[in-house]
């Protein structure tokens, strides 16, 4: 299913299919060397306007785990200059009055404790107490850190909190088509009164409406990324960036109504795979601290002037880079 | 021209042009923003868009032979960008000519050459001819006829829900020359002047105070075979052209003057509705990127008419979640004073239109489920 126009992907199909083994096999995903090794930072390098949303759109849609966020703040960083030890690298995510971090491996050498609406991220030791804590979403492991970090700020010309929403916003957003492809399935075999249910015109329109949301979501995810290329971590990247956080958890809110309403019962047993999608990015959501974002985005648009996202300049700039590609 | 290009630098050069003319552009905008009837509505958005037009602003991205100056679609959708976020709505006269324009250089070359340099520059309004009293979502079941008489074409009929139909200049119908069961396969594009003999136009008056609409009577009405759009009974494709343009052009067009209604309100609504403004914000967002990608797919070559049903959904729901804050923020139903009383007022009462022209919200839905979701033909 595509919910965009049939005009040159860039090669977002090619590298989709390339990045979707990455999560084929069980447990905790590839770490950060393995995801080097895999070329994932030439990529991001080389072409981000794909890879990034095929990789984060992949890893939604398969349920992955593994350093993926991590190596994209990670490339933010080092593309700006920062110098980060080498090896593993955990992130927390500060939510709340904690940090979060998800599926982190054992022993990183380092954390990164990103902070939204701030620049630069805390860089802490290795030996930084976390401690396991149970979430919606048992697949995934989570670890919580408590105290407020007083640590080296690194990056502080950047942004990471631009990278972790779009990551975020695109894992949704893949969620979200991978609900929809779910339950459009079931609809055109499930049948009720002797025919398929997808005949009948109000099943029809659900799925229309969580086609409609998640495409949204696509799209801002995307136009968060061109700002992040054009205007590298500037608070209007940020903003953008925040918007496609919103606009993934719009895309998941939508299609896990209309999923759930479509599937019927059955998507409400663990036995069926929407659980597993409902459970990730309710906790995904939660990392964008989804409850307030409505307000959040409001607050940040009206510090900016209430901005276009892609104005007309960022447009041009966009257009000539994919050109030179 | 390349049109990437060309818009490096435009909103600079904007900036700079509308604060050295004010005086002569502002009360032009004033009159167009004002709600007025039908035919006086549209000599006021006439001669705005013939000032942007002569002053070299509404005639980027046409075609030099059409008296433009050169470059394509979307130079002038970084122009009506920039018009519309600075508080310069486009005149409501360009919304056709983005529908039609693109249909007619693509299916009547002989017509554009003709009358495009009239169309795009202001000094002519065209409207469309599509709905009828009886078929409006069942547009293919319309009814009006063009039969054939000798090397003419004589059409008899009624159509509705045009828009600024009243006081325009000639008007594009689409019309059986097809049997009635033939669908739309029996349906042609036919141009058609608003004073032939035989056409009587009425405005149709609206709770938003304006007459936006109009109806159209024809009673042999007698063409030439010069003012047939395509192919005979090929009009169903012309159609399904000028409604991608429609719903993708106009929706961009859309998304720049709420942009610049939602920056006017930003700090009072942001505080006092802050969870409303945001959803606002984020609707007309959505938007604007998805409305950006059909842009560049439209000037491409390479779009999918299905998938701008998903934009015709957003541009609706963004319509009506940014009016919603308006007058949750400023209600409208008792004049408050201000001197914008009566656009917010017409612009509310409006946006609740959204979800039924150009295609309503439930024929979207449909065309996205048949097509995009690929549920056509799911046995029923």
């Amino acid at each position: 299913m595509r919910l965009s126009h049939p005009v040159d992907d860039g090669g977002y199909a090619e590298i989709r299919e390339s990045v979707e083994h990455l999560f084929d096999g069980e447990g905790e995903g590839p770490s950060l060397s393995e995801l080097d090794d895999f070329g994932i930072f030439d990529m991001f390098e080389a072409v981000p306007d794909v890879a990034v949303p095929a990789l984060f759109e992949a890893q939604g849609a398969q349920l992955g785990t593994g350093a993926t966020i991590e190596a994209f703040v990670v490339h933010g960083l080092r593309a700006a200059g920062a110098k980060l030890p080498p090896g593993e690298i955990g992130l927390l995510l500060e939510v709340g009055d904690g940090a979060l971090g998800l599926a982190p491996r054992s022993a990183p050498v380092a954390w990164l404790r990103i902070r939204p609406g701030r620049p630069g991220a805390f860089l802490l030791p290795g030996d930084t107490p976390v401690a396991p804590v149970a979430s919606i979403d048992p697949a995934v492991s989570v670890e919580k850190a408590d105290a407020a970090a007083d640590a080296p700020v690194i990056g502080a010309d950047t942004r990471p909190e631009c990278h972790v929403h779009i990551a975020i916003g695109a894992q949704l957003t893949g969620i979200a088509e991978r609900i929809l492809t779910v339950a459009r399935d079931h609809a055109r075999i499930r049948e009720q009164f002797g025919r398929p249910i997808a005949s009948f015109q109000a099943v029809q329109h659900l799925l229309a409406d969580a086609a409609v949301a998640t495409a949204a979501g696509q799209g801002l995810v995307r136009a968060a990324l061109a700002e992040l290329r054009v205007s590298g971590g500037s608070e209007r990247a940020a903003f953008a960036a925040l918007v496609g956080a919103g606009a993934g958890v719009r895309a998941f809110t939508v299609a896990t109504r209309v999923g759930l309403q479509v599937l019927g019962a059955v998507a409400y047993t663990t036995e069926h795979e929407f659980a597993g999608y409902f459970r990730r990015g309710q906790l995904l959501a939660h990392v964008v601290s989804a409850a307030d974002i409505d307000e959040r985005i409001a607050a940040a648009a009206c510090t900016a002037g209430v901005p276009e996202i892609l104005p007309v300049d960022t447009w041009h700039r966009v257009a000539e880079g994919r050109s030179a590609l | 021209m390349d049109s990437t290009a060309s818009t490096a630098g435009l909103a600079g050069e904007w900036k700079e042009w509308a604060a050295g003319n004010a005086e002569r552009i502002v009360p032009l905008r004033d009159a167009a923003l004002t709600p007025m009837p039908s035919a006086e509505d549209i000599e006021s958005q006439k001669a705005y868009q013939a000032a942007l037009f002569d002053t070299g602003w509404l005639s980027r991205g046409w075609a030099v032979e059409f008296g433009g100056s050169g470059g394509d679609a979307i130079l002038r959708a970084a122009v009506y960008d920039l018009l519309g976020q600075s508080g310069f709505p486009v005149p409501t006269t360009v919304n056709v000519v983005e529908v039609l324009a693109p249909a007619l250089t693509k299916y009547a070359p002989h017509l554009a050459a003709r009358y495009l340099p009239k169309l795009i520059s202001g000094r002519e309004a065209w409207c469309q001819g599509f709905s009828e009293p009886d078929a409006g979502s069942d547009l293919a079941s319309l009814r009006t006829k063009a039969v054939r008489d000798g090397d003419e074409w004589v059409i008899n009929g009624q159509k509705t829900w045009s828009t600024r139909a009243f006081g325009s200049d000639r008007c594009v119908v689409l019309v059986r020359t097809g049997t009635q069961e033939s669908r739309h396969r029996g349906l042609s594009m036919m141009l058609v002047d608003m004073d032939a003999p035989g056409v009587s136009v009425h405005p149709i008056d609206e709770m938003s105070g304006t007459q936006h609409f109009g109806e159209i009577f024809l009673e042999d009405v007698r063409i030439g075979d010069d003012r047939v759009i395509g192919e005979i009974d090929q009009g169903w494709a012309v159609a399904q052209h000028a409604l991608q343009w429609e719903r993708g052009m106009f929706g961009w067009i859309r998304q720049a003057i709420l942009f610049s209604i939602l920056r006017r309100l930003a700090a009072e609504a942001s505080i006092r509705r802050p969870a409303q403004f945001g959803a606002a914000y984020q609707d007309l967002a959505a938007l604007r990127a998805r409305s950006f990608a059909t842009i560049e797919a439209l000037v491409a070559g390479a779009s999918s008419g299905p998938q701008v049903s998903i934009d015709k959904l957003l541009l609706s729901q963004a319509e009506r979640s940014v009016q919603d804050i308006v007058v949750a923020t400023l209600p409208v139903a008792v004049d408050d004073g201000r001197e914008d009383w009566t656009e917010r007022l017409h612009d509310y009462v409006h946006s609740r239109t959204a979800t039924i022209y150009g295609g309503s919200a439930e024929i979207q839905r449909t065309i996205i489920a048949d097509q995009v979701l690929e549920l056509r033909g799911v046995r029923s």
